[in-house]
């Protein structure tokens, strides 16, 4: 009797763990093609987004989609890599612009050009419809590997008009100064209006800023701030010809060194006191008014209408630094693509579902309207529409103008941390053990060394390359 | 050899968890020390690279500011945060009125999710807003007035000499569970010992010293031990509030390391490496609090 039972008891648990560990199902089959697709997006961005599925379906009856919310941690990257690898990964996935070629060099993605072709896309045609920057973060050895969903032209360069007119009136600023109606145009023209409006009130030992002008780290982290201003500088962080990282440009260390002049000239404590808010949008120092001039992102945007909707601000391109690029602006945003190892059965659909929503007219207008997302299609007519808005408009025009976007190469990851590092010890006035203090361009040699140790072991390695 | 039936049910009724043991323990912790040999991304196969791993290992600056980091972290923690809670439960174990109550508040913080928990004290320490430095601008204000100083409120976050002693004071908001282990403990020492100490003229001081202390021993032990070993793999605090490292690495340790390498930069091989590093790190550490106070511990069983 008890073997019976011990028996029974195995039999019921082992069905019951196989229950439990299998992969999610496709739901009822109903004749159409299940798409499952793991998005990125919650709170105010999901039921635009839940809506835009909707409506996919009911313009496409032969297909039924499936949202998974997956949010953009590293939690979900590894759940991704188990899924492609035990070759249940889901028909669409949304992927980071900079990892679509992390990810392709690993083979966690199908290359598009094949399935295009069969679809009747001329792969070239198309590249032709996507903002440069858009196309190029999707292509990685030869191969197209995602489309661009949302571009996100980095940055806008906004001052608060209002915090500007209210210190010439009350002459805390010389007469003739500063121009609260005009951005700056050059680095010189910033660095003046930065030291009108950084006020360094110290109350005895309290050593926050009263007011900021700019903080030029501050932009979305250090190695987003270094791709800014050394782009802006006329630098380059990497020649994909080459395959060489190239973070010591003599144009990125300057970048580099102008922005070690805010921290020393302001005291970096201070700044970073203030600054250290910047992750919480109600509490943020430009939106608060404590900070005048801020590099701001299009959902930065959003965040001051929402949260000061009666602050006057004035939005224009970044200043040019001496011998630098005019209007420089780099992209940045989210890429649809089809997981290594789906269903050949579905990634027809897959594709049909992904060409929707990056490149056609329905998919682009209603996915981002409400978003206020950008989508990287040049002939979407939800253009003509974001530049009604105030402000957006500036947006636009520095999305047509963008030239960059971040290097397209295996080891992403590991470089921006790198030069996470490298700005972080400029900036705190990190010292040699002589007590002479390190430099730019020591740090961001160093940042290249050990980034193109990575990137030749990735690109090197016994099997690369041997993807699609 | 014949296996007895009793043995055969045994082991039947035992297969759950050895099934679970060797496939989730035994097997990714042969897996690990294999891939610590192995250049290894988690998804195309792993190629054997020898040693070349740990050779890395001892010429990277950031995993020797991370294994500092981890050391000097655990060498303040496990005293820092036994002590107080040693402390603590002395005061619970006094008759007072209220005294659960007091017991559950102190007990409080340890059953707040450690990510939740990690973000209410970023908000804690927040330079500028922050409750912490709030409370202690106008203190340091009004010292600076009289002696002339220029004292100013820490930058918690972003200042490197200030992210250890911000997170000793987290591990010290979380010794709930330690308090009421000990808190058991106490429940457990015979009065009649105390009662004797007393007859004898021993005081307070000389009660805890010399019966209270010997006879949770045990107790105290098992919460170094854990302690330790809890404090070489700290990780999610440092995660949440510090996912970048931290000002100059300050925030850097084993553990954080190891899960950059493995899930950011897909380095499995090194990160699997530096793990087995860590482990061996822990196993001396326990071997030798084993041996340093193993003369301290007092086992009632083993007739002391």
């Amino acid at each position: 009797m008890i073997r019976v039972l011990a028996a029974l008891l195995c039999v019921v648990s082992i069905v019951v763990l196989l229950v439990l560990v299998r992969p999610p199902g496709d739901g009822p089959d109903d004749g159409r093609t299940p798409l499952r697709i793991w998005h990125p997006w919650g709170g105010p961005l999901l039921e635009p987004w839940v809506d835009a599925a909707a409506l996919y379906e009911r313009t496409h009856p032969d297909t039924r989609t499936r949202l998974l919310f997956t949010p953009n941690d590293l939690a979900n990257s590894q759940k991704f890599f188990t899924a492609v690898i035990g070759h249940c990964a889901p028909e669409v996935v949304f992927v980071d612009g900079p990892l679509v070629s992390e990810w392709a060099e690993r083979g966690l993605l199908t290359p598009l050009e094949g399935l295009l072709r069969e679809a009747g896309v001329d792969p070239e045609r198309l590249a032709g419809e996507f903002f440069a920057p858009c196309w190029k973060q999707c292509v990685y050895r030869g191969h197209i590997y995602a489309l661009t969903y949302c571009a996100d032209p980095n940055f806008g360069f906004a001052w608060n008009r209002g915090m500007l007119r209210r210190l010439v009136a009350d002459g805390e600023v010389p007469p003739g100064t500063i121009d609260p109606e005009r951005p700056p145009e050059t680095l010189a023209d910033l660095d003046r209006l930065n030291a009108v409006c950084t006020k360094l009130a110290a109350d005895g030992g309290d050593q926050r800023a009263a007011r900021l002008g700019l903080v030029p780290w501050g932009i979305y982290g250090n190695a987003n701030s270094l791709f800014t201003w050394g782009w802006a500088f006329g630098g380059e962080f990497y020649d994909d010809v080459h395959q060489r990282v190239t973070a010591d440009d003599p144009k990125v260390v300057a970048a580099l060194e102008w922005m070690s002049g805010y921290a020393h000239t302001y005291g970096f404590a201070r700044i970073s006191t203030v600054a250290e808010s910047y992750g919480m949008a109600e509490h943020n120092p430009f939106v608060i008014g404590r900070q005048a001039l801020q590099v701001l992102h299009v959902s930065g945007l959003a965040n001051v209408q929402r949260y000061a909707p009666s602050m006057d601000i004035g939005l224009a391109f970044l200043p040019q630094p001496p011998g630098g690029e005019r209007h420089s602006a780099w992209l940045g945003g989210w890429t649809m693509a089809i997981p290594g190892g789906t269903d050949p059965a579905r990634r027809a659909a897959a594709l049909r579902f992904i060409l929707w929503a990056c490149a056609s007219q329905e998919g682009t207008s209603m996915a981002v309207r409400t978003t206020r997302l950008f989508p990287g299609w040049k002939p979407s007519a939800y253009w003509a529409e974001a530049a009604k808005f105030p402000h957006l408009g500036v947006y636009v025009q520095i999305l047509a103008e963008c030239r960059h976007q971040r290097p397209v190469m295996p080891v992403q990851s590991f470089y921006v941390r790198e030069l996470h590092r490298a700005v972080d010890r400029v900036l705190r006035g990190e010292r040699h053990d002589d007590g002479t203090p390190v430099s730019a361009a020591e740090v961001l040699a160093e940042a290249s060394a050990r980034t193109q140790e990575q990137l030749d072991h990735v690109l090197r390695r016994p099997g690369a390359g041997s993807f699609p | 050899m014949k296996v007895s039936r009793e043995n055969r049910l045994g082991l039947l009724f035992t297969s759950p968890f050895l099934l679970g043991f060797v496939v989730f323990s035994a097997y990714p912790l042969l897996a690990s020390l294999w891939y610590s040999f192995c250049a290894y991304d988690l998804i195309t196969p792993p190629v054997f690279v020898g040693l070349d791993n740990y050779r890395e290992l001892a010429h990277d600056p950031h995993f020797l500011q991370a294994a500092w980091n981890t050391v000097v972290f655990a060498a303040l923690v496990v005293p820092l945060t036994m002590g107080l809670a040693l402390l603590l439960a002395l005061l619970l174990h006094l008759k007072l009125r209220g005294q659960a109550l007091y017991r559950a508040l102190f007990f409080l913080p340890s059953i707040v999710p450690v990510v939740a928990s990690g973000v209410l004290w970023l908000w804690l320490f927040n330079a500028d807003y922050g409750f912490i430095n709030i409370c202690l601008r106008p203190l340091l204000s009004a010292l600076n007035h009289l002696t002339g100083a220029h004292l100013a409120p820490p930058g918690w976050i972003n200042d490197p000499h200030w992210v250890l002693p911000a997170l000793l004071i987290m591990s010290a908001w979380g010794v709930g569970g330690n308090v009421i282990l000990y808190l058991a403990a106490l429940g457990d020492v015979p009065r009649h010992l105390c009662e004797a100490a007393e007859v004898d003229g021993a005081g307070a001081w000389a009660k805890v010293r010399h019966v209270t202390l010997p006879m949770i021993s045990p107790v105290l032990f098992f919460t170094l031990i854990m302690g330790l070993i809890g404090a070489f793999q700290v990780f999610a605090h440092p995660m949440v509030i510090w996912p970048n490292g931290g000002p100059a690495d300050s925030a850097t340790f084993f553990a954080t390391y190891i899960f950059i390498n493995a899930f950011v930069f897909l380095r499995m091989g090194y990160a699997s490496a530096q793990a087995w590093v860590l482990f061996l790190v822990i196993i001396a550490a326990t071997w030798l609090a084993f041996r340093a106070t193993r003369r301290f511990v007092y086992h009632d069983g083993e007739g002391g």
